[in-house]
């Protein structure tokens, strides 16, 4: 290499290096810059149906207050019932009081004054009731209704207060602790109910602020609730509705989008950490191809160079002048179709990691939605239970209380004294049971209706109260008389002796019920889902696999497999693209007790900026690289022609000892490997090789460093195992097995570093068997062999099962297997195992000279399937190595040449044997080659017309074949001198001693 | 901050800048020390955790501090009580503390002008049934101690005729005129606390502060009580109180206090 050329290479590599830090800081910019308005947006999509969250939120919380509130006023009539009508006692005690708290389950029952004064109470209470503040309870008696429901903080409690009129002067007062209802608004209408669902990015989350204090209202870090927003960096300013900011919170910036709902700000954050690494992967990647592009680029042009240099003179008009400087045609021509590979796969890889990226964080996100809506139904199941038997106790209270009126005013048992009684209980209405089960008293329209003796009829199970049962609680149905959707409640009623003497039976409308339940349904739970932008989530039942919800209507019910989802498509933890009618959606699937419930984005959402910015990534690597061939191919003069510089001969020696042309059937001149180095053991010295082989090992080493890169990242996510990105995404393999771009991915990431580690061992083997004995150099090889099979095979096996192939049934019966053997692989196993045989038995190694057939020379390699061997004349035989049989192994140290000669029968043999005594140890001086004798042997044959004698000699095998034609010659000419003659009769054989 | 070491290394030239008029000789390097409130959100608010002051005033003080030349704030918690003597006795340079401007403090203090305006208002229940200002008869009206919120409202009840201006009794905490008790408490919390225990019927503070502490269950008494105007006080005749009041008129002009009145709106 010349100076000149070294000084380009060096410049080249920096001017390399100036342009992949040039490109990849122009990606980052861009990808960050149109991911940061894209997260914008979205965020922006986001935030918007919280509006509607809130306002449903609170619709909820106003429906659960007020259906606890009913509740309670209910029960303050109850009360003011009890009291006007004197049930149980005839004058109001502390005690009675306390029998009537226990009654209607209250915390405290009370009988007040108008001005305030307190006639009775079960408990002392903490109000004053003259206070203003109780003013409400007063309403009652002006309107003759239960008053309005107000809570009350004070030191003793937080307390709800509930009044019924009594009569002019005085008022029922329920004084309840109202936590359970707290408990009950906590799970609906608290923020965290509201915003813990939300998922932003797969690592961003929604939060709220109080517009009052700016304290945290909601974080999904329960520790930081509380916490002061303005201290944690949260700038005044930005807290305005609909803004969009870049915000600092505990040190980590944040993409905000902010929304002013209820006295709260709610803010949708994307950690800037996600937009980045979703930026960071792609760009790593296309930095990386890019990478390789142009060191592939520089490096081949360098050694185009280098050869030239050394060739010089043999290429005539590579070199032509443009202006002051040359350009080089021949290096331009190559570097031309380098230029178009290198940039169509940068704007591959670029299209390609877009797509996978953008895929894999739409599944992650997708996974993590519908991990949270399983949680939610879950809870939600649970919850379903918690409401009804709350509902329950409620409504077996009321029957109690109805119970406890009638047996001590058996005489209310009338049409009129029902209704009053309903009233005040607020239910439909009340029958009144006797002992044979038919209905004595009731307001209802069922006078004289008696329990059925049939087990499936619905009035069967009160039957249950007759024998001796307390209470019966039936699940709101339709009414089989009415057709009206109610629910029953029995409670039974004992005589002193605790006889059964009847039953109460009250009908309550479950519509309140019902209304918190349709709460609780699949369909509320997924309407409002969104998923990025357009997205949304659906639900399959699983038992008929069809749409338990759908957000449009007409899909509900009806059969998924209609519109176009397949039955593979069906199960836990599917994650691919799935089409439903015509639209395309990349789909993630749960499993739930009773549903699959799938979240999916539409297709057209997943990186919408693909092209743009793969064809910019593709324009500006384009212009590096034609920047950077210009630089190659221009040359300021024709260094060839003055150059004092000679290149080294004997590397012209070498370079043809293994290397040389040869013309191609298309009359290109290609260099190609001496047919003995191919299976050589050495490596070819990288001077002797020529610019393609160097290409090749430059990529062989590029191939390694992403393998090891790959293995560094992969260790790296098994230390972290929480950080969820593209990498684990595609490691932890949570995609659908099929032809996909995972798989595809996870293919190109298994061949990488399966390629790198089978060349790193052929490599450690070449090396080890280069210090052993024959046999290791046999084994050696023979495992080298077996590891090129064997990670070729395996390689396909694994990216067959990535693909989606059924490898199992591939590999047992119709597939692999029946496929080899049907395309003649008996052959083939036989050859492996004559090959097995082989070794084991010793037959012969590497370097031994075997004849086999009618074939000698070296055993230069001993194949997995095949042997190759080298005729002394250079020649290669490959044989398969079940051929191989019959094997005559003649290696030795040395070679035995034996030769007979006929001598006519008129010569005397005792003259013969005498010359030959005297000449045959001159003759070993003349031939060098002659390790030892020649040695006269004897008569071998007596035949019709000559005598045979037989000379023997011993050489080294390489030698063997000259030595034959050297010995003819010799023995002719000594005949000849001593005017002997020879007959035609001779034989060659080197097979004896 | 290059300003000032310019300042301190040429004495000559300070004299030549502070006839500028851009940093005066009793700001440079020093420190203003501002009088403010702890207790009120968005104004002067006190965060135990992080030591430190937020709101409207804070950032106004800063501000000021800035425009005046000084190098650094510092900042005083005080209470009504105690303001008018923290002030008195030089421990604060000023006060910016939600403090309103009135003809009696005129006497003692220089004003800028009012930075804020704010009306006092009269909150209520809604289950005390209390809807209007003759509701309020014969009932109990909270006010913050050391405030003027009380005596203006019995000025204002009398002017409408609801109550006659005498002093029956005057005990401790509350004063009982005729028609109305007015009950003093020691901050805006016990107030708050009081009405919702019931033991004053309506509480009566200036709007801002009322707005932290107004919640669903309650709602304001609309009556016409008084427009406070907030401004920032300083010692009588003091070299600061010129230079304090062109300040805050410059900002006032330019809109500056109008964005931070929006900031922690």
């Amino acid at each position: 290499m010349s100076k000149r050329l070294k000084r380009k290479s060096i410049a080249m590599v920096i001017v390399e290096l100036i342009f992949v830090a040039i490109l990849g800081v122009f990606l980052y910019q861009m990808q960050v810059n149109i991911s940061a308005n894209d997260q914008a947006t979205e965020l922006q999509k986001k935030i918007e149906p919280l509006r509607d969250t809130v306002e449903d939120a609170k619709a909820e919380a106003a429906d659960h207050t007020e259906s606890y509130d009913a509740m309670y006023r209910a029960k303050a009539s109850t009360l003011a019932f009890f009291v006007q009508e004197k049930i149980g006692a005839d004058e109001v005690t502390t005690a009675v009081m306390q029998q009537y708290r226990e009654l209607l389950n209250v915390t405290n029952a009370l009988i007040v004054e108008k001005d305030g004064k307190v006639v009775a109470e079960a408990e002392k209470t903490g109000a004053d009731f003259a206070y203003a503040r109780y003013n409400q309870l007063r309403t009652v008696f002006a309107s003759g209704d239960t008053s309005e429901p107000f809570e009350v903080e004070r030191e003793d409690g937080t307390f709800r207060y509930y009044a019924a009129e009594i009569d002019a002067d005085t008022m029922a007062v329920i004084e309840q602790d109202p936590t359970e209802l707290e408990t009950l608004l906590n799970d609906t209408v608290t923020w965290e109910s509201m915003l813990r669902n939300i998922s932003v990015g797969s690592t961003g989350y929604a939060f709220a602020i109080s517009a009052k204090d700016y304290t945290f209202l909601y974080h999904p870090d329960a520790d930081i609730i509380g916490q002061d927003a303005l201290d944690a960096g949260v700038n005044v300013e930005d807290l305005e509705d609909g803004n969009k900011v870049w915000m600092e919170i505990y040190g980590q910036k944040y993409l905000c989008s902010i929304a002013n709902l209820d006295d709260a700000y709610v803010i949708c954050a994307l950690p800037e950490k996600e937009i980045k690494d979703s930026c960071n992967v792609t760009v790593l990647v296309v930095l990386l191809v890019f990478f390789a592009v142009i060191t592939l680029l520089v490096t081949y042009a360098i050694f185009i160079l280098g050869d030239q240099e050394k060739r010089k003179g043999r290429k005539k008009g590579v070199q032509r002048k443009i202006g002051k400087v040359y350009f080089n045609n021949f290096l331009g021509a190559k570097l031309g179709a380098m230029i178009v590979a290198g940039v169509l796969s940068v704007f591959i890889s670029s299209l390609y990691m877009q797509q996978l990226f953008s895929l894999s964080s739409k599944s992650i996100t997708n996974s993590q939605h519908i991990e949270s809506l399983q949680a939610t139904l879950e809870k939600y199941e649970g919850d379903v239970k918690m409401l009804e038997d709350q509902y329950d106790t409620r409504y077996l209270n009321k029957c109690r209380a109805a119970a406890y009126i009638l047996e001590e005013r058996p005489e209310f048992k009338t049409r009129e004294d029902l209704a009053r009684i309903s009233k005040a209980l607020d239910v439909e209405f009340i029958s009144y049971f006797d002992a044979t089960g038919t209905i004595t008293a009731t307001n209802s329209n069922y006078l004289g209706f008696q329990l059925s003796d049939d087990p499936e009829a619905q009035s069967y199970d009160f039957r249950k109260l007759l024998a001796g049962g307390e209470y019966v609680i039936q699940d709101a149905q339709e009414d089989e008389a009415l057709g009206e959707y109610n629910q029953y409640i029995g409670v039974a009623l004992r005589d002193d002796d605790g006889i059964t003497e009847g039953f109460v039976q009250i009908c309550v409308n479950p519509e309140k019920l019902e209304n918190a339940l349709t709460k609780l349904q699949i369909d509320s739970v997924l309407d409002g889902v969104q998923i990025g932008a357009k997205g949304f989530a659906f639900a399959v039942n699983k038992d008929d696999n069809t749409f338990a919800y759908y957000p449009d209507e007409k899909y509900m019910g009806r059969d998924v497999t209609e519109y176009g989802i397949k039955e593979s498509q069906i199960h836990d933890g599917f994650s691919d693209y799935l089409t439903i009618g015509s639209n395309k959606y990349f789909a993630n699937c749960v499993e739930t007790d009773k549903y699959f419930v799938y979240a999916c984005v539409p297709s057209t959402e997943i990186a919408a900026h693909k092209v743009p910015v793969a064809l910019l990534s593709t324009a500006v690597s384009l212009a590096c690289l034609l920047v950077i061939s210009l630089f190659l191919c221009l040359n300021k003069e024709v260094a060839e022609e003055n150059t004092v510089e000679e290149p080294d001969t004997t590397n012209d020696n070498e370079t043809s000892s293994t290397m040389f042309d040869v013309t191609m059937p298309d009359g290109n001149t290609k260099s190609t490997r001496d047919i003995s180095s191919r299976w050589s053991n050495a490596a070819i010295r990288w001077s002797e090789k020529t610019p393609e082989q160097k290409m090749t090992t430059v990529l062989k080493v590029l191939l390694g460093i992403y393998a090891v890169i790959i293995c560094i990242a992969y260790v790296m996510q098994k230390q972290n195992p929480g950080n969820e990105n593209v990498f684990s995404y595609v490691i932890n393999g949570g995609w659908e097995r099929g032809v996909n771009i995972f798989a595809a991915t996870g293919c190109i990431f298994i061949i990488c570093i399966v390629m790198t580690l089978t060349t790193i061992v052929q490599e450690v083997l070449r090396v080890l068997s280069n210090i052993s004995s024959a046999q290791g150099e046999t084994i050696f090889r023979l495992v080298s062999n077996f590891v090129k099979y064997a990670s070729a095979i395996a390689l396909l096996y694994y990216c067959f099962a990535l693909l989606g192939v059924d490898t199992a049934t591939l590999l047992a019966s119709a597939g692999l297997l029946g496929l080899m053997i049907s395309f003649g692989a008996q052959k083939l196993v036989a050859d492996v195992l004559a090959g097995l045989f082989i070794i084991f038995e010793s037959e012969f190694r590497v370097g031994d000279i075997v004849q086999i057939g009618d074939w000698r020379g070296t055993v230069v390699e001993i194949g997995i399937r095949t042997t190759k061997i080298e005729e002394s004349s250079g020649n290669m035989k490959v044989i398969n190595n079940s051929g191989i049989s019959g094997v005559v192994n003649m290696t030795r140290q040395f070679s035995v040449v034996s030769r007979d000669f006929g001598i006519e029968y008129g010569e005397s043999l005792e003259r013969v044997e005498y010359i030959l005594q005297q000449e045959l140890p001159l003759m070993k001086e003349r031939i060098p080659e002659i390790k030892k004798g020649p040695f006269y042997k004897g008569v071998t044959e007596l035949d019709d017309h000559s005598m045979n004698i037989k000379i023997v000699a011993q050489c080294t095998e390489s030698d063997r074949a000259q030595l034959i034609l050297d010995m003819n010659r010799e023995m002719k000419l000594l005949f000849d001198k001593y005017g002997m003659k020879l007959t035609s009769q001779q034989s060659e054989n080197n097979s004896e001693e | 901050m290059k300003r000032k070491y310019i300042l301190k290394s040429l004495p000559l030239a300070m004299a030549v800048v502070s006839l500028l008029g851009t940093t005066p000789v009793y700001a440079a390097g020093k420190t203003l020390t501002v009088g403010v409130r702890g207790d009120i959100m968005n104004f002067g608010y006190y965060n135990e955790t992080t030591g430190k002051f937020y709101g409207m005033e804070i950032d106004l003080a800063n501000k000021l501090a800035d425009e005046l030349g000084y190098s650094d704030v510092e900042f005083k918690q005080v209470e009504p009580d105690n303001r008018k003597d923290t002030l008195l006795n030089g421990d604060v340079d000023c006060l910016i503390a939600a403090y309103s401007i009135t003809d009696t403090r005129l006497e003692n203090f220089d004003f800028s002008p009012a930075y804020y305006t704010d009306d006092t208002k009269i909150m209520v229940e809604k289950s005390s049934q209390l809807t209007e200002i003759q509701d309020l008869k014969d009932k109990t009206v909270g006010t913050l101690a050391g405030v003027n919120a009380g005596p203006i409202l019995a000025q204002k009840l009398e002017e409408n005729g609801m109550i006659t201006r005498v002093l029956e009794e005057k005990e401790g905490d509350y004063t009982q005129y005729d028609g109305i008790r007015i009950v003093q408490l020691e901050s805006y919390d016990a107030v708050s606390k009081a009405l919702e225990e019931g033991t004053i019927d309506a509480a009566c503070m200036d709007g801002m502060i009322a707005n932290a502490y107004w919640n669903d269950d309650r709602e304001y008494i609309p009556f016409d009580i008084t427009e406070q105007s907030y401004g920032v006080a300083t010692q009588k005749d003091s070299e600061l109180s010129a230079p304090m009041a062109e300040a805050v008129q410059k900002f006032l002009d330019d809109g500056t206090i109008a964005a931070l009145i929006d900031k922690w709106d």
